[in-house]
This record gives C-alpha cells, sequence and structure tokens, in this order.
C-alpha cells in the first residue's frame, strides 16, 4: 500500500466513528478534504486531526440520537408499551403455566391446587390492567401500580431472609421477582402516561403480536430446562424493551 | 454564535466554496489565528444545514473526488449580519470605554504622584 492509500485507508477507518447516515452523506467529501489537507508525503493521520475526527463522530452520534428522541412519538410508544408489557409477560407465564401443567400430566402428578392457582393468577394479575384500561384508563393505571407496588415490597420484603440462606445467590433466585416487578411498574406508568391500550392495539400488526408475544411464550416454555430461571425472565424483560421500543417507534399502520 | 460558525458563514458570504476552501478561507480572514479542522467543520456544515443558514450549491468530481459547494442562504445571510453587528456594536462601546480609560488614566496618576510628593514633604 503506497503512504497515500495508507493515509486514505485510515482516514476512512476514522470516520467510522460517525453514524451511518452522516457517513453516506459526508464521507467521500470529507475524505477529499482530508486528503488535501495532509502534509506532503505522510501516510498517517497526525493526533490532532484523528482526535478531532473521533471527536465530530462522537457529537454527530450524539445529535443523530436527539433528533431520534426528539421525532418519536412517545405517547404512541407509550402505548404500545401499555400492550406490549402485559403481553410479553403474560405469554411467559401462561406457556410457563401451560408446561407445568402438561408435564404434570404426563407424570400423574399436577402439585397442589393452589400452586396452579397461583400460577393462573399471576397471568390475570398481569391481563387485568390492559383489560380494565379499554373502559378505565386511569383506574387501571393505579390499579396497576397498585399490583406493582404490592409485588415490589412483598420481593423486597423476603429478600432479608433470602439472603442469610442463599448469600450471593439471591440475585439470581430473586432475579425474576425484581424484573416482574419493574415490568410491571413500567406497565403502570405506560398506562397511566398514554393514549391507553385502544391506541396500542391500533398500532400493532399481527406480525408485531407474533414478535411480542413470540419470545415470551418461547421462554415460558423451554425456561424449566435450565436451572437459572431468573436469568431467562430478566432476558424476557430486555427483549421486552426491545420489542416495545422497535414496535413503538415506527409509523403506525 | 461561536467564532468557526461566525467565520464559515463570513465566509461563504464572499462566494460558494468546497470543504477545503472554506478551511482555507477561514485561516485567512482570521490572520492564520483559526485553523479548522475537517471534523469540526463538517459538523458545523451538517448543523448550518439543519437549520437552513446553509445550502448545497452545486457538486463536482476532482480528481476522482466529490467535491460539494456550500453557500450562503437568504436565513443565513441575515444571520450573518445580524451577528456582525452585534459585534461591531461590542467593539465600539468597548473601543470607546478603553478610549476613556486611557485618556482618564494619565491625569489621575499625575495627580496621586502630586499627592504622594506633598506628604513625603510635609513628613519631613
Amino acid at each position: 500500500m503506497t503512504g497515500e492509500n495508507a493515509l486514505e485507508h485510515r482516514y476512512r477507518r476514522l470516520l467510522a466513528w460517525y453514524p451511518a447516515a452522516h457517513r453516506r452523506t459526508y464521507a467521500e467529501e470529507m475524505i477529499g478534504v482530508l486528503m488535501a489537507a495532509a502534509p506532503e508525503g505522510s501516510s498517517r493521520p497526525g493526533l490532532a486531526g484523528a482526535v478531532d475526527l473521533i471527536r465530530g463522530g462522537l457529537r454527530a452520534r450524539f445529535r443523530s440520537g436527539l433528533r431520534w428522541l426528539a421525532g418519536t412519538d412517545w405517547p404512541d410508544a407509550l402505548a404500545v408499551c401499555s400492550v406490549a408489557v402485559p403481553v410479553i409477560l403474560a405469554g411467559y407465564f401462561t406457556a410457563d403455566w401451560l408446561y407445568s401443567i402438561g408435564t404434570g400430566l404426563l407424570h400423574g402428578y399436577t402439585g397442589p391446587w393452589y400452586g396452579q392457582a397461583e400460577r393462573g393468577l399471576i397471568v390475570l394479575a398481569i391481563a387485568a390492567p390492559p383489560l380494565l384500561a379499554l373502559r378505565w384508563r386511569r383506574t387501571a393505571a393505579v390499579l396497576a401500580l397498585a399490583l406493582a407496588g404490592w409485588y415490589l415490597i412483598d420481593v423486597f420484603g423476603s429478600l432479608p431472609g433470602y439472603i442469610s440462606h442463599l448469600g450471593q445467590w439471591t440475585w439470581l433466585v430473586h432475579g425474576d421477582g425484581i424484573s416482574s416487578s419493574l415490568a410491571l411498574l413500567l406497565g403502570a406508568a405506560a398506562l397511566a402516561l398514554s393514549p391507553g391500550p385502544r391506541r396500542g392495539i391500533e398500532i400493532l400488526t399481527p406480525k408485531r403480536w407474533l414478535l411480542l408475544i413470540g419470545p415470551g411464550a418461547a421462554m415460558g416454555l423451554t425456561q424449566s430446562y435450565l436451572w437459572t430461571r431468573p436469568l431467562w425472565l430478566v432476558a424476557v424483560i430486555v427483549i421486552a424493551a426491545l420489542a416495545v421500543v422497535a414496535a413503538g417507534l415506527v409509523p403506525a399502520r | 454564535m461561536q467564532e468557526p460558525t461566525f467565520l464559515i458563514l463570513t465566509a461563504l458570504a464572499d462566494s460558494a466554496q468546497h470543504g477545503y476552501g472554506i478551511m482555507s478561507d477561514v485561516a485567512r480572514i482570521s490572520g492564520g489565528r483559526v485553523r479548522l479542522r475537517a471534523g469540526t467543520l463538517y459538523a458545523a456544515l451538517d448543523r448550518l444545514l439543519g437549520d437552513g443558514t446553509v445550502a448545497v450549491d452545486r457538486e463536482e468530481i476532482v480528481d476522482g473526488r466529490l467535491r460539494r459547494y456550500y453557500r450562503l442562504s437568504p436565513a443565513g445571510a441575515e444571520l450573518l449580519a445580524a451577528e456582525a453587528d452585534r459585534l461591531s456594536a461590542n467593539a465600539r462601546i468597548a473601543a470607546r470605554r478603553l478610549r476613556k480609560l486611557r485618556e482618564g488614566a494619565a491625569p489621575a496618576s499625575g495627580a496621586k504622584l502630586a499627592g504622594g510628593a506633598a506628604l513625603a514633604g510635609g513628613t519631613a
């Protein structure tokens, strides 16, 4: 590689700090300017020039992030969120519940009746607020907030006992409780701050419904095979958040 | 308005220019004091294009490389004129006050010296 080619190659690598949209518009032009301004015979960008490009790239990324935030229809994103969070959680818990009933029937033992009833109640508690919000949004938001608060107090209230028994593994055992309460809080906030699940349902296409229900249900069906169950639920929450962002930020059909 | 922005707009007030031309002109206008680098220049151009202060005039390919020429938009010309007025008004006030300060400093320092001599004479 000749000195000039090496220099251009290095400048192009530095331009990778810029967001793709910025590179599409300016990269070729900037390369021309950088090469014209480079001292004769140099094969490496100077330190100050390199720092200037990295700083410019980071600034451009920050600005494009701000533009993305400003251009987002947040009430609509939250409306999708008010549907998506309960749908993903309910998908997860329903699949988990059906799986335990199915395997129980296969082995001739389904456990105590209250164990099964508790799983059913969890699904109901997750599904109730958004269903209620179709008619009474504010009441549903208060109910969802109360449920999330109660769950949070229950989780953190029993934490000291678990810490004394399990020590460092507590986070693993209680990871699902903490992430579920956070998800419930997110759902409650979305109910309170958005136009409501009716708007969310309007925005969601059948494909997006699959995107929301699929990961939760798949994880509910497979989590029993893994010892690290709480990590699976944390993953469900992360996927839920990503699905919400993806579904909420694209224009309505 | 920051100085690099002011200088870029000033460079474009003369004629439409490409990136390297703007960099060279800014160095010339500022007497070599401000040397824009490509990262700083294109951050400013992207912002100025976004708010409609400058516009793309034309594009050319020279020696296989893209050259895009930028020009000052009417809104940019107004903005530059307002900033130039503001800076020259500030500069006029600063110059007037400095003149007063210099004029007032000479007699005041003379009086202080005279007073000091009288005091020295009194104690002697």
